[in-house]
């Protein structure tokens, strides 16, 4: 806090104060050795997840490295929830790290919490022979696991936590939402996974005496998200990285709407690597995860530029 | 300014660093011992201001041996230390973060296995097979690129370090005429040779 007794009116007090505010900064910016550096570009590494027709495609290079040099090929952090949801982390890697770590944690906590609020103190890890509480855990596993848009929002929630100084990660979350279509006569769709809901039937695996028909469609959910949580939602294809502008234009040039999932793993692979080729901060090796809708998910390797 | 670096064999890990102790244009001392042995199956090679490479080697080491005292002399892996570090420099990063990169390297005596770790002063951490710290990398990772491969054994391990130091004083602006190695494997933490005595500090 700069405290001025009195205002001179002459012209000379600018020049004081700018003496005195650069006075102020100058032993700090000498402090820091190293350049001042944009924390998203220090270490490199790009993602690009796209959608087809009942699948998903995301694509993550392997590079870790600091500024220009590479230290490490390794594929980018990406969390597998379940076989519907995947979150994709590039960024600052201690912050990768340190929020991939927190986002289990709370989903640990949300599995606790969920399996608890039936009123059993057991610990989930204990095998229970009763069989009220193996119907319970059934029961979660079937319909309580987490939607994308739920996943989505705990990682933006996780993110704007740190609204004053935030982890600096762009992290991509995508999944599928299982959509039953029950034909009657009139499609009723309802997404069938929400946590109210734990009392349905699942038709989809019994054998129907009813003369009505199960179809499960899965729409993809592609979200992509900046330091501090602001989700934007496409149902095209989302990038994130250091790569993220030559990734858009890639990816709008070749991308189409309902894309079989071979045509997917072509699409979304050729403009990963295309846009990876012009970028010296993400390479070193490309991972592509492919989400089918009921089929689980599939990696491939790409081979691409080491540089 | 610190030249810190270490290789994985079959069976070990060497880490070795230069011994100079200095700030600006001065040279305090040529012997200190900047690889810091944290239990008994690990080390970690530290650079970085005198003040926090002491004080976060202290730190750290100190910590793993209260985990071994409050849990029935419970050891933690190379693995778990490495990420016990990691966690101490992610909290430390937005409150006062510790200026320092390492170089973790440990055995771990349950799978019989040695692991070497990067770490970054900003909480960054990968599992190498080698690696360098500081301007070391520029001039040493090419070298263990070309000469490193699976199954070496701690002779040939050490003769890649040597090429390192040998690299560094013919070729690197700072004079570093001493450095310390240490190897680690399933006999503990053994100073393989130094160039100038760190106990006569």
């Amino acid at each position: 806090m700069i405290i001025y007794p009195f205002r001179k009116p002459s012209s000379s007090s600018f020049l004081f104060f700018l003496f005195f505010f650069v006075f102020q900064l100058l032993p700090i910016l000498v402090l820091c050795q190293q350049q001042q550096q944009d924390p998203l570009h220090l270490h490199g590494g790009s993602i690009l997840a796209m959608s087809g027709s009942n699948c998903i495609a995301m694509a993550v290079d392997s590079r870790f490295g600091s500024g220009p040099q590479m230290i490490h090929t390794c594929p980018r952090t990406v969390l597998l929830l379940h076989s519907r949801v995947m979150v994709g982390l590039v960024g600052l890697e201690g912050d990768v790290q340190s929020l991939s770590h927190e986002f289990s944690v709370q989903m640990e906590n949300l599995k606790l919490r969920r399996f608890l609020g039936f009123g059993f103190a057991s610990s989930s890890s204990s095998s229970s022979s009763s069989s009220s509480t193996s119907s319970y855990s059934s029961q979660w596993s079937k319909t309580t696991s987490m939607t994308p848009k739920s996943a989505s929002c705990l990682m933006s929630h996780l993110l704007y936590q740190r609204r004053t100084a935030p982890y600096y990660v762009e992290p991509i979350v995508v999944g599928l939402e299982e959509i039953k279509a029950t034909c009657r006569g009139q499609g009723n769709d309802h997404i069938s996974n929400d946590s109210n809901h734990y009392n349905d039937d699942d038709d989809d695996d019994k054998g129907d005496g009813d003369d009505q028909e199960t179809m499960i469609r899965y729409k993809p959910f592609l979200c992509a998200q900046d330091v501090i949580g602001a989700q934007s939602k496409s149902h095209a294809f989302v990038c994130s990285g250091v790569a993220k502008k030559s990734l858009y234009g890639c990816a709008e040039s070749l991308w189409r709407p309902n894309l079989s999932s071979k045509e997917l793993v072509q699409v979304c692979g050729k403009a990963f690597l295309s846009a990876l080729e012009r970028d010296c901060l993400s390479g070193y090796g490309a991972v592509l995860y492919l989400m089918e809708g009921g089929k689980g998910i599939q990696e491939i390797q790409l081979s691409c530029r080491n540089d | 300014m610190d030249s810190v670096f270490g290789v994985e064999y079959d069976g070990g890990v060497i880490i070795a660093s230069d011994q100079n102790n200095a700030r600006s244009i001065l040279t305090y001392q040529t012997n200190l011992d900047k690889v810091a042995e944290l239990s008994s199956h690990s080390a970690m090679g530290v650079s970085g201001p005198n003040a926090d490479l002491v004080n976060f080697s202290q730190y750290i080491s100190k910590n793993l041996a209260l985990y071994e005292l409050s849990n029935n002399g419970l050891k933690l892996s190379p693995h778990a230390q490495a990420n016990f570090t990691r966690g101490e420099l992610a909290t430390a990063l937005r409150k006062g973060p510790y200026q320092v990169n390492i170089m973790l390297g440990g055995y771990d005596t349950i799978k019989n296995q040695a692991s070497l770790y990067w770490l970054d002063h900003l909480a960054a951490m990968a599992k190498v097979n080698y690696g360098a710290q500081g301007y070391a990398s520029s001039f040493c990772l090419s070298i263990m690129d070309r000469d490193w491969k699976e199954g070496l054994n701690q002779e040939q391990a050490v003769a890649i370090v040597e090429k390192c130091i040998k690299e560094l004083q013919v070729r690197f602006l700072i004079a570093q005429p001493n450095f310390i190695i240490k190897a680690i494997d399933k006999d503990g933490v053994n100073t393989l040779s130094f160039g100038a005595d760190p106990a006569d500090n």
